[in-house]
């Protein structure tokens, strides 16, 4: 069995379920470990002990009572801390947030406790999921477990971090131009943007509305799939929540796992990061060889073009900046020196992008997604990098900045496809840096996130990247 | 005018003269990154190449329902 930091949720919540695990024992033993190691990460904001051993000592009687169980029953989860439970902070890692406390939990806390899981922290985020690793803040931005003196990536990098350093079994984070799916690549966990629409986001702190994704953070493939079923579905309380029904996807994990993906049509976007932006070479040789391992399994590999990341990268940056400001010109123009500088820096472009640039931008939104919809009726899924870079010091600001161009994730806020980020590998150690992680992601059409699973499923079976653990947090 | 008050009065008229004040070096960065990307995104001229909409009136909440 897997060691008892890096168990899966799945394999908790079937060990609560058969009595092989008491849940309050293993809160009471993952409460040791963020004790022990989260002074080195900062993941946390705040924590929900006392409810959260309250909710255990119920999930155990539940047990013995016999009672109907969820899937997640008596496992922890975390949230970033922009996503609302009832009667904690919610702090958006910002003073002007630091006394909000909503009554209400957002639909995606709502949905993971009714399926028996147990809300255990609130996770660091870049201020309001777009400043940066802010060191003028109330808390310290949290770092990369597999070296402390390293970026996690963002915004959600609290959620990377917990997740990785098993500090966490399950985290959600929240995605507008890579924030789910940055920290995944970072940490080598698996971060799930699904379809915009397929997840409420109400009760979530907006950044844009229309490129807002609430997504899964895990360490499988599996618990993934697992955390996104519960969380998916339709709200009538969201106005762009889908009105699609939810395919079940740990049946698709299933079927990666043991049938494989032989036949399986993969394009790869290898312009994004060969020639549109040059990769760091340990990103594209890892994206070769997880390439040649997808190929060994079946599929069938064709390289595919489209429009230039750059120009869907400034198109989503328009509409998020524009939206952005939007939510926070209030607090700009009357408490400016609450921010950190580097939010204050990254949202004021905001301010002088006009009307038109926002128009032409909404313009263009539905012919880039016909693009990314053409590759994919010749494709099952698509393939790309994540990050252009691995993990680099966290008090670099000039690596810090130049990280956030440096993607390929902003063209699927932007088109709102299911992506996913799969840790694909190591960096090489050297004297002074040890292994870091490194991800690509797979793209899948509309609200078909079953597709993205099962390539993942096959991928992570064949590798086992997964079972790697960062190696001070053992 | 001055390079400098033009921007200084450019953010008194957005109401963000207390952020100025704060960054005033990276208000030229901002309206310069502003218009470079402006000037980056395709144009689209057929009149009825309409843009996304998520606001629709068969999906809208009330905000009273969210407070």
């Amino acid at each position: 069995m897997t060691e008892i930091p890096y168990r899966g949720a799945l394999e908790i919540a079937a060990a609560i379920r058969n009595k092989r695990l008491s849940a309050t024992q293993y809160l009471e033993y993952i409460l040791s470990r963020i004790e022990e190691y989260d002074p080195a990460l900062n993941s946390v904001i705040t924590l929900n002990t006392d409810a959260a051993l309250t909710a255990a000592r119920a999930a155990d009687q539940a047990v013995t009572d016999g009672t109907v169980l969820g899937p997640l029953h008596g496992v922890p989860f975390g949230l970033k801390d922009i996503i609302d439970a009832a009667h904690l902070p919610t702090t958006a890692h910002s003073r002007i947030y630091v006394n909000n406390t909503p009554i209400e939990d957002a639909a995606v806390t709502e949905y993971l406790k009714q399926s028996g899981a147990i809300l255990l922290a609130k996770l660091a985020t870049h201020e309001f999921a777009f400043g940066g690793p802010s060191f003028d803040l109330p808390w310290p931005p949290a770092r990369n477990p597999w070296d402390t003196r390293m970026f996690t990536g963002g915004s959600s990098s609290g959620s990377g971090a917990a997740v990785a350093a098993g500090l966490i079994p399950l985290a959600l984070g929240t995605d507008t131009g890579g924030s789910v799916r940055n920290p995944a690549s970072l940490c080598g966990i698996v971060g799930m943007k699904a379809t915009y629409g397929r997840v409420s986001r109400r009760g979530v702190i907006p950044l844009a509305y229309s490129l807002d994704h609430v997504g899964p953070m895990t360490r499988t493939v599996a618990d993934n799939a697992a955390l996104l079923q519960v969380v998916s579905g339709h709200d009538p309380r969201d106005p762009a929540s889908a009105q699609i029904p939810v395919p079940n996807y740990l049946r698709a994990v299933e079927h990666g796992r043991i049938d494989g993906i032989k036949g399986m049509r993969i394009g790869v976007i290898r312009h994004f990061f060969e020639k549109d932006m040059v990769a760091d070479p340990a990103i594209v040789n890892s994206i070769n060889a997880a390439l040649h391992v997808l190929a060994d399994l079946g599929a069938v590999i064709t390289d595919v073009e489209t429009q230039s990341l750059q120009t869907f990268s400034d198109v989503n940056r328009i509409i998020l900046l524009s939206e952005a400001y939007a939510v926070h010109q209030h607090w700009l123009q009357t408490r400016p020196q609450d921010y950190a500088e580097m939010t204050r820096e990254k949202l004021l472009p905001g301010a002088f992008l006009r009307a038109v640039d926002y128009v032409q931008a909404l313009r263009n939104r539905p012919m880039f997604t016909a693009e990314i919809d053409a590759l994919l009726d010749k494709s099952d899924v698509l393939i790309t990098a994540s990050s252009m870079d691995p993990p680099f010091p966290i008090d670099d600001p000039e690596a810090v900045a130049r990280c956030y161009p440096r993607s390929a994730r902003p063209p699927f806020n932007l088109t709102g496809h299911p992506a996913l980020s799969l840790p694909i590998g190591f960096t090489e150690p050297d004297e002074d840096v040890p292994v870091l992680p490194l991800g690509l992601q797979v793209i899948g059409r509309h609200f078909d996130e079953a597709s993205v699973y099962r390539v993942a499923s096959a991928y992570e079976h064949a590798t086992k990247w997964n079972e790697v653990y960062p190696p001070h947090f053992l | 005018m001055s390079h400098t008050n033009v921007t200084q009065e450019l953010a008194i008229q957005l109401g963000l003269q207390h952020l100025y004040q704060l960054l005033p070096e990276k208000f030229h960065a901002a309206i310069k990154s502003a218009v470079a990307l402006s000037g980056s995104q395709p144009q689209p001229r057929d009149p009825y190449q309409e843009p996304a909409h998520i606001c629709r009136f068969d999906n809208l909440v009330h905000p009273r329902e969210n407070s």
